[in-house]
């Protein structure tokens, strides 16, 4: 995972997210797919290089 | 004589197993559940359905593969399914039949025909216990 990650998670876990009904909510470690997202929002507006990833692979990043 | 309350319930529990949890997949390679990529569903009875969405903003292919009685390898089962960009999927015995069959391991394969930039990819397999 890029040197960055620690801090994509934790930009993530201040984001919300809309689900397939229209209502939104809170990123939380508990919201894995919303989570994965908002990391990889996050390498991509700042340019940061990744490779296929999972919400496994962020685990380290949210203790 | 006194009626009594005597009447027991036996449920069956519905059994979930996780295959891919949002899997953020940057190129057009393909993507296996685990390796091995079998897990053992001899456990769930008759039909099973497999739930996927699909937040990348590519389509995805799905496969189900199963591990050959010569033990060595992926054996692909049923035909491919198509996970559109931005949606949720269930897929059962109509999409591809072998889940209404008897089977001792699945596995799954995600392959991108253009790498996707954003999102990812869940799937899980849901079906009743034996």
């Amino acid at each position: 995972m890029p040197n960055e990650t620690q801090q994509a998670v934790d930009w993530a876990l201040t984001q919300t997210y809309t689900d397939s009904l229209g209502d939104t909510y809170p990123i939380t470690k508990d919201t894995a797919q919303a989570l994965v997202d908002a990391v990889r929002q996050y390498f991509n507006e700042h340019q940061i290089n990744y490779n296929t990833f999972s919400y496994n692979d962020l685990l380290p990043y949210l203790s | 004589m006194k009626p009594t309350n005597n009447v027991q319930l036996t449920g069956r529990n519905v059994q979930e197993i996780v295959y891919f949890n949002a899997l953020a997949i940057t190129d057009a390679a393909n993507h296996d559940s685990g390796s091995p990529p079998y897990r053992d569903v001899s456990t769930i009875g008759g039909k099973k359905m497999l739930i996927a969405y699909n937040t990348t903003d590519q389509a995805i292919t799905l496969n189900l593969l199963t591990s050959p009685i010569s033990g060595s390898g992926a054996l692909q089962v049923g035909q491919t399914f198509s996970l559109p960009s931005g949606q949720s999927k269930t897929i059962t015995s109509a999409d591809i039949r072998e889940l209404g069959e008897p089977i001792n391991r699945l596995g799954v394969r995600l392959k991108a025909g253009v790498a996707p930039t954003t999102g990812s990819v869940s799937v899980w397999l849901e079906g009743v216990q034996q």
